[in-house]
């Protein structure tokens, strides 16, 4: 009060605001001070107690991972979080029969039910764990709260609550994700090719041919490097020998890249001349995976290519071919006329002679 | 002369509005994202959503006369905790023997390899390969600066990602994964930096950090906070934004393509880093391509500190031209059409705030002092003025102590703590003046001296002597 009366004696107007913003900011910085020690008093308790939880469910897991504990102690609140983490991480390292014991001690443990109040709860860190425990328990109780979060704007929620789906049930997870994938361009390629691994090759090949024959020519090559990553060697030849001719040069080069047998590498024959430069590095790849001897011809021909990654890559072909040896590439450079086509050859025979 | 006093009175006042009405912007920015951040990356280890995905990047390590810890380095960052990834040294035509200090330690032995020059760079001499380790090459070339090196190191790099590191910079062993995260997360991702953190202090083993500690030296002392302060506080405010003007020269990743596509780094620049960030930025605008510059705010890289005034002088004034020099080379980024944020906050405010204002600051101080000298500023008022500009640096050196507290807690007790507390509110009675004044002097030199020279830059580096 007595600070009040002494501000509001003041008479200049603006030394009163200049002097009240002085004491808002002391006043701030004391209360940042008061937060800073009071969250550094929270984290040393927190880090204390998740050591001692350790301590007590590291052996509990540990045992588990081969045989039943004979006994299971109670797990204490304080420790229920470190525990739910310990139990995920040990989880995730296990394969087979080790993940039903590991299911039974979560049960035992009332974890389901803690992931759920976390799930409730909705904050997002929590959200984030208790969805992740509920698909290690291939919980199917979640599974419809799942595929509404699914659909959450935020790409981590959505593709954590897609993985906890193929964990709990993979085949049925899929129908309802290969969709989404065509949808969601926010999630990572590389974490949508985890998830599709996880499916059986004829559901998923079904799936993305209907996407691929419905989706605009923008779509393809993205759907296309989906299909390459889940190695459809069969089923993907028909679709690359519809599209190998397309004007669009990123369709073309996404079905040389996924190309995988002699279909392919007629597809990549025909496109050796093809004036889009990514199109003719994956001509080169896709030659020197798959080529026979006829290749090196057109491989040669593609050492004096304008960009030089086509050129390194096609003298990469030919060293990588098996009945090609240090001789023959010599000769190759011996014969090149071509001054840029030597120096590549040169530097691949190099290459090829460290690494041997 | 009270007339005047007027005028000059409103533009101090607008500049003190428009300075820490930016700065509250930034602190709303920084307290959003960072609890965030932390919240989505909290659950990593038990939903690893880049496991096995990292895409291969180049390490480009440019040296120039660093034989007594080029090789320490380069095994250090051997260790790294990456899936693939090639380290390219260039020496940039060190007149004492750091390639042979390189062909010693590694085995080199010339290679026939092809120079591939899709920038223009000094004439590269020759080209080695490490026998021991496939992953090493060295390119010996003409000296013609740090930025000519990179960029040499950009032509000779395979991979499509590249990561700068100076020869005497420690990084943590999963900084690359920490910084190339952005890059898989959300691939219009162009380039990213990480926080990067006083070395000074720190116990260094075989090239990483084993035990965090505050200096002794107090102007390094100083030097923790400012760079918390400008990383924790200025570079995660403008990351959400999309809005940031500078990924630091000790470390950042790059997207190869695109710095190709704007040229490379500039090698008559003095801030080569800032330069080549804003004018991505530009570049990227003006071709209406998405893109994303973004901030990590995991601790990726320590750097030595300057321990002595007349280093850190020289190393501030370089830093301001720098400043001066990237802006103004990329002024029609000023408030472009299609610019955004970038365009119309963030570069204006560098420019008459970090740019320009140690002018108004120092002058500021100046009349304010002469003014109260004189009579013309009550006592009162002077006083709390003085109080208000203090208080306001203090709240926001606490402010970027407090975040930092929240996500990463690198101070190691309580002592600590309170000595970072402590010295929060010290530096902003005379050291942040000091640095006005030195920022001013940058400032006039750019203005009126047509040649410019990078100084020397003496580093102690006595963490290296660990390294085996």
């Amino acid at each position: 009060m007595a600070l009040f009366s002494v501000l509001e004696s003041i008479s200049d107007p603006v030394l009163r605001y200049l002097t009240y913003s002085v004491l808002t900011i002391t006043g701030l910085v004391l209360m940042l001070l008061l937060q800073v020690i009071t969250y550094r008093i929270i984290s040393v308790y927190q880090d204390r107690n998740s050591q001692v939880a350790k301590g007590i469910w590291r052996p509990v897991l540990a045992e588990m991972m081969v045989a039943d504990p004979a006994t299971i102690p109670r797990l204490k609140k304080m420790h229920q979080h470190a525990f739910l983490r310990e139990w995920n991480r040990f989880y995730m390292v296990l394969r087979g029969d080790a993940h039903n014991r590991m299911q039974k001690l979560a049960r035992k443990t009332r974890l389901d039910y803690l992931a759920h109040k976390y799930i409730e709860r909705g904050g997002m860190r929590e959200l984030l764990q208790g969805i992740v425990t509920l698909g290690h328990m291939q919980d199917y109780s979640i599974w419809n709260k799942l595929i509404d979060l699914v659909e959450s704007e935020h790409p981590v929620i959505s593709l954590t609550a897609a993985q906890a789906l193929v964990d709990i049930d993979s085949r049925n997870a899929m129908k309802f994700l290969i969709p989404f994938v065509i949808k969601r361009r926010d999630w990572p390629i590389a974490r949508v090719a985890m998830l599709l691994n996880s499916a059986s090759p004829d559901e998923l090949f079904a799936v993305i041919e209907e996407a691929i024959n419905t989706s605009p020519v923008e779509d393809i090559p993205f759907l296309l490097k989906f299909l390459g990553t889940s190695h459809f060697d069969p089923a993907i030849r028909n679709i690359c020998l519809r599209l190998g001719s397309s004007e669009d040069s990123r369709v073309v080069s996404a079905c040389i890249d996924a190309a995988k047998d002699a279909n392919g590498l007629e597809i990549a024959r025909n496109h050796v001349s093809n004036p889009a430069w990514h199109v003719r590095l994956h001509v080169a790849k896709a030659l020197g995976r798959l080529g026979t001897v006829e290749d090196v011809g057109r491989l040669v021909q593609l050492l004096s290519d304008p960009e030089w990654w086509v050129r390194y890559r096609s003298a990469q072909a030919i060293a990588g071919m098996p009945f090609i040896s240090v001789d023959d590439m010599q000769q190759i450079y011996d014969e090149s006329t071509d001054r840029y086509a030597k120096d590549i050859m040169a530097q691949v025979i190099s290459e090829r002679e460290w690494s041997q | 002369m009270p007339v005047f006093m007027d005028y000059i009175n409103w533009v101090f006042l607008f500049y003190f509005i428009g300075l820490h009405g930016v700065y509250l912007m930034l602190t709303v920015s920084s307290m959003f994202y960072l609890p965030r951040f932390m919240r989505e990356h909290s659950t990593e280890d038990l939903s690893p959503l880049h496991a096995d995905f990292e895409p291969p990047v180049t390490i480009i390590v440019p040296a120039y006369n660093e034989s007594a810890t080029i090789a320490s380095s380069v095994r250090a960052l051997l260790q790294l905790e990456y899936p693939e990834y090639e380290i390219v040294i260039v020496n940039d035509g060190s007149t004492d023997d750091t390639l042979q200090v390189l062909i010693d330690a590694f085995s080199l032995k010339p290679f026939p390899e092809v120079y591939r020059k899709q920038i223009e760079t000094k004439p590269v001499r020759k080209i080695y390969r490490s026998t021991r380790f496939s992953n090493i090459r060295v390119i010996d070339k003409h000296n013609g600066g740090k930025a000519d090196s990179i960029n040499t190191g950009i032509n000779a790099s395979y991979f499509p990602l590249f990561c700068c590191v100076d020869a005497d910079s420690v990084l943590e062993r999963d900084s690359l994964k920490r910084v190339v995260r952005p890059f898989i997360e959300q691939p219009e991702t162009v380039a990213s930096g990480g926080v990067v953190r006083v070395l000074n202090g720190c116990t260094v083993d075989n090239g990483f950090i084993s035990k965090v500690g505050l200096p002794t030296n107090i102007l390094a002392l100083f030097q923790v906070v400012e760079y918390l302060r400008a990383f924790m506080f200025g570079r995660l405010g403008w990351s959400p934004m999309n809005a940031l003007l500078i990924i630091s020269g000790a470390f950042g990743v790059f997207r190869k393509e695109t710095v190709i596509s704007v040229g490379g780094y500039l090698t008559h620049s003095i801030g080569e880093d800032m330069e080549l960030v804003v004018r991505m930025h530009r570049a990227l605008i003006k071709k209406k391509t998405p893109y994303k510059i973004q901030f990590v705010p995991d601790p990726v890289c320590w750097t030595e500190a300057p321990e002595k005034l007349s280093v850190l002088r020289r190393q501030r004034i370089r830093w301001q031209i720098g400043l001066a020099e990237s802006l103004t080379m990329n002024m029609p980024l000023l408030f472009n059409r299609n610019g955004g944020i970038v365009s119309w906050v963030a570069f204006p405010f560098f420019l008459l705030f970090e740019c320009f204002g140690p002018i108004l600051e120092v002058a500021g101080f100046i009349i304010v002092s002469y003014a109260f000298y004189i009579g013309l500023v009550p006592n009162e008022f002077f006083v709390t003025f003085l109080l208000l500009a203090v208080g306001l640096g203090i709240l926001v050196s606490v402010i970027s102590l407090s975040l930092e507290e929240v996500s990463f807690r690198t101070s190691n007790n309580a002592f600590e703590l309170f000595l970072l507390f402590l010295v929060a509110i010290v530096e902003n009675l005379g050291y942040r003046q000091l640095n006005a004044i030195w920022r001013l002097s940058g400032i006039m030199q750019w203005l009126f001296q047509s040649e410019r020279k990078w100084g020397e830059m003496t580093r102690e580096a006595g963490w290296n002597e660990n390294i085996q």
